[in-house]
């Protein structure tokens, strides 16, 4: 059975004429994280404050544990959902002690003193803040506080523990540490949980079930491999990450290929899905997106290569491991990733070539 | 930071000794006569002053009547701004903006105006209601009989629930909204969430709010003045000013002031003690939509409750001031023949002290509003940066009056400037220095708020790329603290135009200002001239703030841009 559900989800606020989510259905599976992935007023905080019960929906209904938590309007208020949350800004607080933050949630379930004290701790054992207990939040660092919400979230052992960009006020390096931490965590307790945020890379780390969201609806879900590798629209292939995406008409359509005629470039062969290819026929435009980590650059013409195109080296950018060349072919201007030791010069000419299932057929968007 | 140019490091030192030396003379002078006038009588030092205030019994009566106001003030005050607050910035009240803003508006209208508002609706034959009951009863007497002590406390409160109102409404609009929904998350109502984070967070504010409004009922003169005295109810601001009848006792005076200078210092170091350590700033979500308490049906009783209140304390005491003021001193049933403007005219032309006195307060809260406003910047200026040991002492002086309540400050500048070398009693001089110490710290406030928000950055930005230091000051610098300058010098001009407090024990009949004619015509019992002068007091201190609206584009309270 699935932890959460939600079926054609319809959310409009008041004096707005379009409806902040239109129609939204997915569900997340028992021990798997969701991850919300948009752009901001996608309308990913806004689901999941559906999910909390922070707001109602208009249409469609949510099931927590096969339970209807909300209907076309209304909701069970969000203390009768047993979910977790935690805030953007943390919400912890600052008029009661790390120990006490944590234990609230315990003591409105009327449990013993010493109950609730063996569970705080071995809440904050987790998120190894033990030693905190009696400090106040004013006294501990961001990256501290935000431990201590994602104890006082994990402590009442919810149903599903709702995450709304909780790493988005760290820093760099804390961020990257945390999102490990979390997931481990996460495994560890065998929890559900809906992740919101607009960071991709975050996204793939965290995901077992990524949803892209945009203007209120899914623009695609799946996988974080599956909808990175195979991008189902141009606004999904270039929100997970830089991509070379080229605009062009179909001429040829095959099970799993297809063919796009580039104007100033020529034709690329490409994969192309069968969900994809259900809502095209030839001569409709679409676009092909490649990845630049995957094309390749060599001085001569490649003889295998399904795709292959000849260009001039625009500019060299060295970015570490890896340096990115700009090369006009036509009036296309590739970006590729190469190894650093392999080298060109800005004004040789140079060959694009790559295999037809590296480049993936996207509705334009 | 880098060293400065020795020569402008001096001639800064030199302005900071002079602007030192003006604010020692202003704030301190006056407090240091106030002290020894305590200990001064005939018969050279002496505690027989303070000895007097545990042998008389009025004394005695009139501090604990004094306690009994502030303390019932600020009850009832922070119980009704709370409801308010919460009404207006948490739930889905309908017209909470009208609400919020006959609140807010109750702050343009001076305490002692709202007092005598209240006589003339309920003063037992004068009042408009009573005279309204009696008409339409036959009745011979009236409702109510706002002579009472009960009858002060009412108007007290509904004079400082506004402040209560502006420190809950800010708590509350300040909390994020996040804070309330992880208690809800957690399994806690609505009802549990708001008890257990929403008002412990709003602490600062809570203890704040009482404080405040304590000390403003506490330093109240004008209700105790117009209603108080009249039911033989006195307390401790109308006791100092009975001691200024001839002949004038101003050692006594000084030593029933002192304990409210005193109440004052030590409840507002109280409220810092209180407040203190824990931090209560904390990091903002997303500005996410919202969430009102959905208070269903009783949201049409919430409103209900909340007319009530802003009719009764705002809009009534208003309206009857406009309509007694064009209105003929008469009894019986309204008659349009009897609307007329005989009372404006008489107090502009005919009252030997109505244009005499607009002319004062014109010209007393003008010059008090640009000195402090000079003052305040130079020393808002010279304590930035620190870079002196000293830079603490200009802000502390600053600040300071805002520990001393306006008639304390009074009874020290009549100790101070009515014997000895310099003699400025009787002149129009001795109010301006009233009006300007008084308001001396919102003025530094303003500023202060003003330049900390101008980023020495942006000053370094302009020095790198070629301009001189004055230059930075006239093209960057006071571009960007003009606002919070002007509405510092609103606020100034306003609170001037206002006392009441100070002015009662420092004019003469050669330096009467508005608010002491309003009075002068009250003890008169000249119904229509008390109206018309206080609409005009309204009108004037009205248009001070609409044109700094119209300048400063609606930040005229706000210092920051």
């Amino acid at each position: 059975m699935s932890k959460l559900e939600l079926i054609d989800v319809v959310k409009r606020f008041g004096d707005q004429p379009q409806a902040v989510i239109r129609g939204l259905s997915t569900s997340v599976a028992e021990g798997q994280i969701l991850v919300l992935l948009g752009p901001s007023g996608c309308g990913k905080t806004t689901t999941l404050q559906l999910v909390a019960g922070l707001l109602a929906p208009d249409e469609g209904s949510i099931l927590v544990d096969g339970r209807q938590v909300a209907g076309p309007g209304w909701g069970l208020p969000p203390e009768r959902r047993n979910l977790g949350m935690v805030f953007q800004s943390y919400a912890v607080w600052p008029h009661k002690t790390v120990f006490e933050n944590v234990a609230y949630g315990l003591e409105l379930r009327s449990m013993s003193r010493e109950d609730i004290r063996r569970r705080v701790q071995k809440a904050l054992d987790l998120v190894h803040l033990s030693e905190l207990g009696a400090r106040y939040p004013s006294e501990i660092s961001g990256g501290q506080q935000q431990r201590v919400a994602l104890a006082r979230a994990i402590v009442v052992e919810p149903s599903l523990l709702l995450l709304d960009e909780p790493l988005s006020n760290l820093d760099a390096t804390l961020r990257e540490q945390m999102r490990i931490e979390l997931k481990t965590l996460q495994r560890q307790l065998g929890l559900a949980a809906i992740y919101v945020t607009h960071d991709q890379a975050e996204a793939m780390v965290l995901a077992d079930h990524l949803v892209v969201m945009r203007d209120g609806v899914i623009e695609q879900q799946g996988r974080a491999e599956e909808v990175f590798l195979r991008p189902r629209t141009g606004f999904v292939a270039r929100f997970l990450g830089v991509t070379n995406l080229l605009k062009g008409n179909l001429t040829d359509l095959a099970s799993n290929s297809a063919r796009l005629d580039v104007p100033g470039l020529g034709m690329v062969s490409a994969f192309l899905s069968d969900e994809v290819a259900s809502s095209l026929k030839i001569g409709d435009a679409a676009s092909a997106s490649m990845r630049p980590l995957e094309l390749a650059l060599s001085a001569t013409r490649p003889d295998a290569a399904a795709n292959a195109y000849e260009g001039k080296i625009a500019e060299r950018i060295f970015l570490g491991d890896l340096t990115e060349y700009l090369v006009q072919s036509g009036a296309i201007r590739w970006r590729v990733h190469v190894a650093s030791a392999n080298r060109f010069a800005v004004g040789d000419s140079a060959w694009v070539s790559f295999a037809a299932e590296v480049g993936t057929i996207v509705l334009e968007s | 930071m880098t060293g400065r140019p020795a020569s402008r490091v001096r001639s800064q030192e030199a302005v900071w000794i002079a602007a030192a030396l003006i604010l020692a003379v202003l704030v301190l002078l006056p407090v240091y006569h106030l002290v020894v006038a305590s200990f001064t009588t005939k018969d050279g030092l002496s505690l027989a002053n303070y000895a007097q205030l545990f042998r008389v019994r009025r004394f005695q009566e009139a501090m604990l009547n004094s306690l009994l106001l502030g303390i019932a003030s600020s009850v009832f005050g922070m119980l009704i701004g709370t409801l308010l607050a919460w009404l207006v910035s948490r739930t889905n009240m309908p017209y909470r903006r009208i609400i919020r803003t006959c609140v807010l508006g109750s702050f343009a209208v001076p305490a002692f105006v709202n007092a005598l508002s209240w006589v003339l609706l309920a003063g037992p034959n004068a009042g408009s209601l009573n005279q309204l009951w009696m008409t339409l009863t036959g009745s011979r007497e009236g409702l109510i009989n706002i002579f009472s002590l009960q009858g002060l406390i009412a108007v007290a409160v509904a004079t400082v629930y506004p402040l209560a109102f502006i420190f809950m409404h800010n708590a509350f609009e300040a909390m994020d909204n996040e804070m309330e929904q992880a208690a809800r998350l957690l399994g806690a109502s609505g009802v549990r969430a708001f008890f257990t984070i929403a008002l412990p967070l709003a602490r600062p504010a809570l203890i704040a709010g009482f404080i405040m409004t304590f000390l403003e009922a506490l330093a109240l003169y004008g209700a105790p003045a117009a209603i108080g005295v009249p039911a033989r109810v006195y307390v401790v601001t109308t006791q100092i000013w009975s001691l200024f009848e001839y002949p004038p006792q101003v050692g006594m005076a000084a030593a029933l002031s002192l304990p409210l200078a005193l109440v004052t210092v030590a409840l507002l170091w109280v409220q810092r003690i209180l407040i203190g350590r824990r931090g209560y700033s904390t990091i903002r979500g997303k500005s996410s939509r919202w969430q009102r308490a959905d208070l269903g049906a009783w949201r049409w009783v919430a409103v209900g409750i909340a007319g009530v209140i802003v009719f009764l304390t705002f809009v009534l005491p208003n309206a009857v001031l406009v309509f007694r003021s064009l209105y003929r001193e008469s009894y019986g049933a309204f008659s349009i023949g009897n609307v007329t403007l005989a009372h404006y005219k008489y107090v502009l032309f005919d009252y030997v002290d109505g244009l005499p006195s607009i002319r004062h307060s014109l010209a007393t809260a003008l010059a008090a509003a640009t000195l402090a406003g000079v003052l305040a910047l130079s020393a808002a200026f010279l304590s930035r940066g620190r870079s002196f040991r000293f830079s603490g002492v200009l802000a502390f002086l600053c600040m300071l009056p805002l520990a001393i309540p306006a008639m304390v400050f009074a009874v020290g500048l009549v100790a101070t400037y009515s014997g000895g070398w310099i003699v400025l009693y009787g002149t129009l001089t001795i109010l301006t220095l009233a009006y300007l110490t008084k308001n001396l710290p919102y003025a530094f406030m303003s500023c202060n708020a003003a330049l900390a928000s101008v980023h020495t950055d942006l000053e370094s930005a302009a020095r790198v790329l070629g301009a001189s230091g004055l230059r930075t000051l006239r093209t960057i610098t006071a571009p960007l603290i003009r606002n919070g300058l002007l509405s510092g010098w609103i606020v100034v001009f306003a609170n001037s135009l206002r006392d009441l407090s100070a002015s009662v024990l420092l004019y003469t009949s050669a330096t009467t200002v508005i608010s002491t004619a309003i009075m002068d015509v009250y003890y008169a019992s000249q119904w229509g001239a008390v109206a018309a002068l206080s609409v005009i007091l309204l009108a004037i201190n009205a248009v001070a703030i609409i044109l700094g609206y119209r300048i400063l584009g609606r930040n005229v309270l706000s210092p920051n841009t």
